[in-house]
């Protein structure tokens, strides 16, 4: 090659690398870190119930607590970001994430919620093995001095066992979850992400359950008095042990060109229950009891079971159809496994079967349910704009709840808080459903202006339950959205659905249920109508108003027992207004209001054997439940780069009403458990208001001081009657010769104040 | 002379080929002319992760990945020579965004929120680096409540899931309204990004998911026969008190046809659940009724 050549070449070269390394060339970052980190020193003082000031927090009395910490950093394609929040106390959260953008990034993350009750009173002492017990003396004395289960208890009986309560364990029920996960994610090329995680999540402390047992004076249903055929009830509260772990692995796939996408995914969990049941003794008693309905002086109770579950998903859509379509399908199936073995008939030793035999030896028909759910979930959607300014979505969904658990035939069981045996054949129900729906919506828009969407859809649900209807329910809608100006968007919609039962079902509720004609209303023959309504203003700049409301009304077959109708109104403003760059003023209002009417009868005690069909035992009860929220917030610098100030204070006064009453009363036939009573309304009130002022002694350096104002009332007949014993209280409807044992550990009233000192700082 | 000018064409080409490529960039200005007059806008992009975008696509271009080539724009100044995805209809905004934002945005189309012309950028703010995920407002609560104006009272009543904490300077709770709604669209009723409002309490409430022995069959249909998981004035977020729930099915006994005095153990503390202490299912061979 001569020299000219050469320098051709070569000339020719340098302008082809120079030309193609600038439009590829990329300078070389430094790392940038940034990050910020407050720490606060804090005081907490409650009157009243300070579980319920934490109920879901923890450390608002710490002294000290790192309420904040953030770090990021970045350079070049490499980052890594860290955050930790209230570190140190039981609700502290840590989140970590590594990784190149574009190639892989790896996120690790620990979380914990605490959940506080108030504390209980609990006769029994935690032993081995989750077993709560009394000690046999005590059973002695209160079963010589306390009443046979039998008879009414005298004061002085009632009194022994109060003042025995009064020196009884005192129960800290609080339960903590805590979650650590990881997960990788990977892009091997372009368009494609592989990922990877595990999770593990623990629930651990104690709750409170309520378990009870009656006795009945008399078998069948003649010639007795008072309600229940002398259905003395016996009760009592018991802290349960909580220790489950779920551990979950995903492994997923996306992958995505042009106008398509694939994402498929695996999921694992494993749901282990280390406290499979709970044991306890009853204080009542200490002698075993065979065929004496009313209680057992040991009992167990079963808590949720293990169980395995499988998930495969894949989700794929294209785009770009004919028509400027898209079409997106997902298919997900869900295989649910449990084999947990069953627990004898009974822990009670006196109980014997049909034939004499130890009701807690005897062998089970089965060792296990075999549990198998398999979910199968459709979701189809196309979406097109067939026309201008036009467009339609096509949907169909199906959700297939198969169960192929087993169907065991027993042929007794242990009834009534583990006291008798019930000889009987039957068989364990396996709930089966299918739910379909198909939808089809339509928008047009007029112009820039208006829009008006029409719906129509349909959706089905099949059960296999011989008991559960099959459902129809066709709905129809409309919405017309207006932007009335550039500040002004109005939005009105109007939906009407119609819910129908197969006629089968009504064959069958006449066999099972005719005699009490009730219907389920989750099921029930139904007409549902929702408007809903938006504006959205923004008169100005520095103003934003949003108003919206929802209401539905729900129609029943008043012909039959059970909901009547249902209606709920919800709506709320909003208020945003900025008055100036350094002074932000925001509020709100909304109120929820729901209203229904059911209808019931009574059995009766004394006409016709305890039939069904006497009209005068008939009552009606309308439920109230109103909820008005308020509240502000005004932020605010007050010197420029300096001084920050933000108050905020929220309000809500909830109340639910019961009115209940006769609609066809006679004295004299009308039964006593018939008869309408008052029941005072149940009110709650919180208010919280929260003042903070932050002051920048530079940039990057910050302190504040922030007060928090919290106050809980809470009037609620069901929880304030309750005590640690509540014995037969005089002429109270069902319960003749009746005794329970509470925990009393309900939240109540607080009033708390709360002071933190903060210094923040800013590091870039 | 024939070998000198085949080596000429060959660099003519090789120049008007490299030129050509030039030619085709030439519609774009980059990011340094639009700081000329947008300063504060390109540096809040610069200090996000969108200034990262070119290590997912090589043929990010900076602001100009979403409003377009902007050369024109820079001659002219005119607004109308760049796209401004806040002035674009809410379609053609999304667009802009889901062009990149793909793998979260798989059941946008046809969702809820884009039926009714809520855009991305009715939520975010690229530019804003001020708040969590680019939001335009503090959290994703406010975000939520600035249009569901109603759902705000959900997390004041008696029950109600942990959303807000006020103790706390930025007022979260250990919850948002995205652990259990995606406003990005999802395969479910009601934004639950979930198949099912089931399948979505299980991920927390492990423990009613299984098969049981013994099944309340309305239980494995829909928690929210019972339950509102928005909050509610009665304990346990429960639709309604205990018996009266019960009773608006359960008819079939005598003690569950009581009308019920406040004292009442069929109506005091936990009324049914009194006895009925496995409301969920039971997996216990004496569970029949609900109470093992």
């Amino acid at each position: 090659m001569n020299k000219g050549n050469l320098l051709t070449l070569g000339a020719v070269s340098l302008c082809s690398c120079a030309l193609l390394a600038a439009q590829g060339l990329r300078a070389e970052e430094e790392m940038v870190v940034t990050g910020d980190v407050r720490v606060a020193v804090q005081n907490l003082d409650v009157d009243g119930d300070a579980a319920g000031v934490e109920k879901y927090r923890d450390g608002l009395d710490d002294s000290a607590a790192v309420e904040q910490f953030d770090l990021w950093g970045s350079k070049d394609a490499f980052y890594f970001s860290l955050e930790g929040r209230d570190l140190g106390q039981k609700d502290q959260s840590l989140f970590g994430e590594v990784g190149k953008y574009g190639q892989y990034k790896l996120k690790a993350s620990w979380d914990e919620v605490p959940r506080n009750y108030a504390d209980g009173t609990y006769a029994g002492t935690l032993t081995s093995g989750g077993y709560w017990a009394v000690p046999n003396v005590v059973q002695g004395i209160l079963e010589q001095n306390f009443t046979p289960l039998d008879q009414q208890p005298s004061a002085a009986n009632q009194r022994v066992l109060q003042n025995f309560l009064l020196t009884a364990n005192k129960i800290n029920l609080e339960q903590q979850r805590e979650t650590g996960a990881i997960e990788l994610m990977f892009t091997p090329v372009q368009n494609m992400d592989i990922s990877a995680g595990y999770a593990r999540q623990t629930k651990e402390g104690m709750r409170a359950f309520s378990t009870g047992s009656y006795r009945r004076d008399k078998l069948g249903a003649e010639n007795f008095g008072g309600v229940g055929e002398n259905f003395r009830l016996y009760g009592q509260e018991v802290p349960g042990l909580i220790d489950n772990e779920t551990q979950t692995f995903d492994l997923g796939l996306d992958y995505s060109r042009d106008n398509w996408f694939m994402d498929f995914s695996y999921r694992y969990v494993d749901f282990a229950n280390n406290q499979g049941s709970v044991t306890w003794d009853n204080p009542l008693l200490l002698i075993g009891q065979d065929n004496e309905q009313g209680g057992s002086p040991i009992n167990r109770l079963d808590q949720a079971p293990d169980y395995e579950s499988d998930t495969f998903s894949f989700t794929g859509g294209i785009a770009g159809l004919p028509l400027r379509s898209r079409f997106t399908a997902t298919f997900s199936r869900d295989q649910i496994t449990q084999d947990d073995d069953f627990l004898a008939y009974t822990v009670n030793p006196a109980v014997l079967d049909a034939d004499g035999n130890i009701a807690a030896t005897r062998p089970l028909p089965a060792s296990n349910l075999d549990g198998d759910v398999e979910t199968t979930f459709v979701n189809l959607v196309l979406n097109s704009s067939p026309l201008p300014r036009t467009t339609v979505n096509l949907r169909y969904k199906s959700y297939d709840y198969a169960n192929d658990s087993k169907r065991i035939d027993w042929d007794g069981w242990v009834r009534i808080a583990e006291t008798d045996w019930k000889e009987a054949d039957y068989v364990n129900r396996v709930p089966e459903y299918e739910k379909t729906t198909l939808a089809l919506d339509g928008t047009y828009r007029f112009g820039r202006k208006v829009k008006l969407k029409a719906e129509i859809s349909q959706e089905e649900i099949d059960r296999n339950d011989h008991r559960a209807a099959d459902n129809t329910e066709d709905s129809y809608g409309a919405t017309i959205q207006i932007s009335a100006a550039d500040w002004a968007l109005l939005r009105f919609g109007y939906r009407f659905a119609d819910r129908t039962i197969d006629g089968e079902y009504i064959a069958e509720i006449e066999q099972s249920h005719g005699w009490e004609e009730t219907h389920m209303f989750d099921m029930a023959e139904r007409e549902r109508q929702t408007l809903d309504a938006y504006v959205g203003l923004d008169p100005m700049d520095n103003l934003s108003v949003g108003f919206n409301l929802t209401y539905i009304e729900d129609e029943y077959n008043d012909k039959v027992y059970g909901l009547h109708d249902a209606e709920s109104l919800l709506m709320g403003i909003d208020l945003n207004y900025w008055l100036s760059d350094s002074l932000q003023f925001s509020a709100y209002y909304s109120r929820e209001d729901r209203d229904s009417t059911q209808l019931n009868r009574t059995k009766s005690d004394n006409t016709g054997n305890g039939a069904f069909e006497v009209p005068e035992n008939d009552w009606a009860t309308d439920l109230g439940d109103t909820t008005d929220a308020l509240g502000f917030a005004l932020d605010a610098t007050l010197i420029p780069d300096k001084l920050t100030m933000a108050l905020s204070l929220n309000y809500s006064m909830g109340e639910a009403t019961f009115d209940t009453r006769n609609t066809d009363y006679v004295a004299g036939i009308t039964t006593t458990s018939a008869t309408a009573y008052p029941w005072s309304d149940v009110e709650s009130e919180m208010t919280e208001f929260k003042a903070e002022f932050d002051y920048y002694w530079t940039d990057q350096l910050s302190t504040g001081f922030r007060y928090y104002y919290t106050k809980f009332d809470l009037d609620d007949f069901a929880v304030d009657n309750v005590s640690t014993y509540n014995g037969n209280p005089v002429g109270a409807q069902g319960n003749a010769s009746s005794h329970f044992i509470f925990m009393d550990a309900n939240h109540n009233d607080y009033d708390a104040h709360f002071v933190a000192l903060t210094l923040a700082y800013a590091f870039n | 002379m024939v070998k000198k000018y085949l080596q000429c064409l060959i660099a003519v080409i090789v120049l008007l080929l490299a030129t050509q490529s030039m030619a085709e960039d030439s519609e774009y200005a980059g990011d340094k002319k639009c700081r000329r007059c947008h300063k504060d806008a390109v540096t809040d992009i610069q200090t996000n992760i969108h200034s990262k975008a070119s290590y997912w696509d090589a043929q990010a271009r900076g602001c100009e990945s979403c409003h377009g080539p902007g050369k024109k724009h820079t001659e002219t100044k005119l607004a109308e020579d760049i796209l401004n995805p806040a002035r674009l209809d809410s379609e053609q905004a999304s667009a802009q965004c889901v062009s990149c934002h793909d793998k979260g945005t798989r059941h946008w189309a046809g969702s809820p929120h884009d039926a009714m012309d809520v855009s991305c950028v009715s939520c975010h703010s690229v530019h804003n680096n001020d708040h969590d995920k680019m939001l335009s407002k503090s959290s994703v609560d406010e975000t939520c409540f600035g249009c569901h104006a109603e759902q705000r009272a959900f997390t004041l009543k008696r029950s109600s899931h942990p959303l807000h904490d006020m103790s706390r300077a930025d007022g979260e709770g250990k919850m948002s309204c995205t652990d259990c709604h995606n406003p990005h669209g999802t395969q479910a009723e009601a934004l639950i990004s979930a198949n099912s409002v089931n399948d979505k309490c299980y991920e927390c409430h492990q423990e009613f998911k299984a098969p049981v022995l013994w099944e309340h069959s309305a239980v494995k249909e829909s928690c929210l026969n019972c339950h509102n998981p928005h909050g509610s004035n009665h304990e346990m977020m429960l639709v309604a008190k205990e018996p009266r729930l019960c009773q608006q099915c359960h008819e079939q006994g005598r003690h569950q046809t009581i009308a019920g005095e406040e004292n009442s153990f069929f109506v005091t503390n936990r009324g049914c659940s009194n006895c009925h202490a496995q409301i969920h299912g039971s997996n216990h061979p004496g569970g029949v009724k609900l109470k093992r």
